[in-house]
């Protein structure tokens, strides 16, 4: 038997694996989403094979439950940043 | 002073066990230990030719969970000088995934109420000789004083009796609280960064209480997975009694989304070839059911306790040179888990069995419940679970540490980066997270050796740093430049700065 999972809970993962490989492919960013529990951020989705030119440590908190982590944020153009960042918001709120 | 009726205790351990949050696990009413089985593949293996065994040790040296017939063959092994080999490859493994790096840690014993009733343990509800005491709070963060402030822990494991009195809301409290706590220190400050939970079995809902809280690693051990044995020690009636509602906690624990678990054995109990390959199953259960297999593995023997004549006369005892075995043949079948030693071993075992794959080891250990902050000279058998073999100091083990080239990291990156369940568990079986090790170890033991250590230990211990700066410069340089920033911050006393 599989871990029971709810369909909002995958479909929350599918969606951040989404955002993930489109950050990747569009910019070469990495990102990694985990879910905030006091000090553990637990991994969700997103990317797993690390150690790249630097490894995923830069935090982002997206809002108090969930969180971002990152190689190089800051080198996405701002605009398209914020755009992103909305859009995560947005998503993870829904399924909070 | 705290009490509870016999009625309500009574009335709490018949709540405690939810059948159908285990059953649904097992295949066809059987779970996933098939002693007959195991028996069967045991002595199928017997005499295995070397070129056999050489094939499995490279199959460990790709990071492979061995199959049980393969570690089955492992445990066959009579040749001395093959056993030497093994004993190579499981340190190369260990090597290979984890670094030379040893992560030390503390136990914190919070509660010795228990309403079970062990053959082999001390906190056993029927020994009067045992003195009870759960901390209240405030001795709690008196105890984390002293382990954050002066010895310079960062990481602990706390460790309940299964009681009313210590059920999941106490554990929830003290966790909270041991997080709260900031000592200043010499050059900065000191404070737990990752506490592990070894306690009893729970349900998905309390498990899910844990989780919220950020737990680092939950750790039930099956204590023996033989079933005849496991029934006879551990009386009918009690809650402990149930096999099956202690096999599944982790999968439960996993299901509740606490994705870093934990297994163990105590050996000593029964046949410890057979332990070794109920831990195999155990884990490649898990890792079948929810791609995440054991974040640690432990393998504690049996030790003298008060008022508990079963150790004495014990069928099962683990001799030296078996523990030694048993500890390569684990690391060869599950080469991505972590291994834990502890000093429930005397200094001269650990000195021993380290090189065979160990990855994380405790020191300036105290199992009463109370003696860290009451600076207990000696052991008190009456408020302890059992004897530990080694009472060093943290400085005094990690400078012998240092002097065989050891680094001891102290630490609790990955989990605050989201380096847990399927991450880790890929990172691991890639080989990758050994940087993230080293790295890690490096900028620790630096915070570590400024704010706590003797002078000799810290002469030491800045040879080691050296060499261990000088390995990340030539082969990982991509991390150097940031590493480097990291390090002199940390230097002019900056804290807490991470891979």
């Amino acid at each position: 038997m599989e871990k029971e999972t709810s369909i909002s809970e995958d479909k929350l993962i599918e969606k951040l694996n989404q955002v993930a490989a489109f950050v990747k492919k569009k910019y070469g960013i990495h990102i990694r989403f985990a879910e905030i529990l006091g000090k553990r951020w637990s991994y969700i989705a997103g990317e797993k094979e690390d150690i790249f030119i630097l490894p995923l440590t830069e935090r982002i908190k997206v809002n108090e439950r969930f969180g971002l982590i990152t190689d190089r944020w800051e080198e996405i153009p701002e605009r398209e940043r914020n755009n992103l960042f909305s859009l995560l918001q947005r998503m993870l709120k829904e399924d909070e | 002073m705290t009490s509870i009726t016999t009625i309500s205790a009574r009335k709490w351990i018949r709540s405690r066990i939810k059948e159908e949050e285990y059953k649904r696990y097992m295949k066809k009413e059987r779970d996933f230990i098939n002693d007959e089985l195991i028996w069967e593949k045991l002595k199928s293996k017997r005499n295995p030719s070397p070129q056999e065994v050489r094939a499995i040790l490279d199959k460990s040296l790709s990071l492979e969970t061995l199959d049980p017939d393969e570690t089955a063959t492992l445990l066959n092994v009579k040749d001395k000088s093959l056993w030497e080999e093994i004993f190579a490859v499981a340190g190369e493994v260990k090597k290979k995934v984890y670094d030379n790096r040893i992560v030390t840690f503390a136990p914190l014993y919070c509660s010795n109420f228990c309403v079970n009733n062990c053959v082999y343990c001390a906190f056993r509800r029927d020994n009067r000789a045992e003195k009870r005491r759960r901390l209240s709070l405030e001795e709690v963060r008196r105890e984390v004083e002293v382990l954050a402030g002066k010895i310079g822990h960062k990481r602990l494991i706390v460790v309940y009796g299964e009681h009313p009195l210590s059920d999941v809301n106490y554990i929830a409290d003290t966790i909270k609280t041991i997080y709260s706590v900031k000592v200043k220190t010499k050059r900065g400050h000191g404070e737990i960064r990752r506490v592990n939970v070894n306690a009893a079995p729970m349900s998905i809902e309390e498990l899910k209480m844990l989780k919220e809280i950020g737990i680092g690693t939950y750790q039930v051990f099956q204590e023996t997975y033989h079933h005849d044995t496991y029934k006879k020690l551990h009386p009918e009636g009690t809650i402990k009694s149930n096999y099956q509602w202690r096999l599944y906690s982790l999968h439960r624990a996993l299901e509740a989304g606490v994705d870093d678990v934990a297994i163990g054995a105590l050996f000593g109990l029964y046949d410890w070839r057979f332990e070794v390959m109920g831990l195999l199953y155990h884990a490649r259960d898990l890792e079948e059911h929810f791609g995440i297999g054991p974040h640690t593995i432990s393998f504690p023997r049996l030790q003298p306790a008060v008022n508990t004549p079963f150790v004495q006369k014990a069928k099962y005892k683990v001799s030296d040179e078996d523990f030694k075995k048993l500890i390569a043949v684990i690391r060869l079948s599950v080469p991505y888990s972590g291994m834990i030693l502890t000093a429930r071993e005397p200094a001269h075992i650990r000195r021993e069995v380290i090189p065979l794959g160990v990855t994380q080891t405790d020191a300036s250990t105290k199992i009463g419940i109370g003696a860290y902050d009451q600076r207990d000279e000696g052991q008190k058998a009456e408020k302890q679970q059992f004897l530990l073999g080694d009472t060093r100091s943290l400085d005094e083990v990690i400078r012998e540490l240092a002097e065989n080239g050891y680094i001891t990291s102290f630490c609790t990156a990955g989990y605050r980066c989201g380096r847990t369940g399927r991450c880790i568990m890929n990172l691991l079986k890639q080989g990758k997270e050994r940087w993230f090790c080293k790295v890690n170890a490096v900028l620790t033991f630096r915070e570590w050796l400024d704010d706590f250590a003797s002078e000799k230990t810290r002469r030491v211990g800045e040879q080691l740093i050296e060499k261990e700066i000088e390995e990340i410069k030539q082969q990982k340089p991509s991390f150097y430049p940031k590493f480097m920033q990291y390090y002199e911050r940390i230097k002019n006393g900056e804290r807490d700065l991470y891979f």
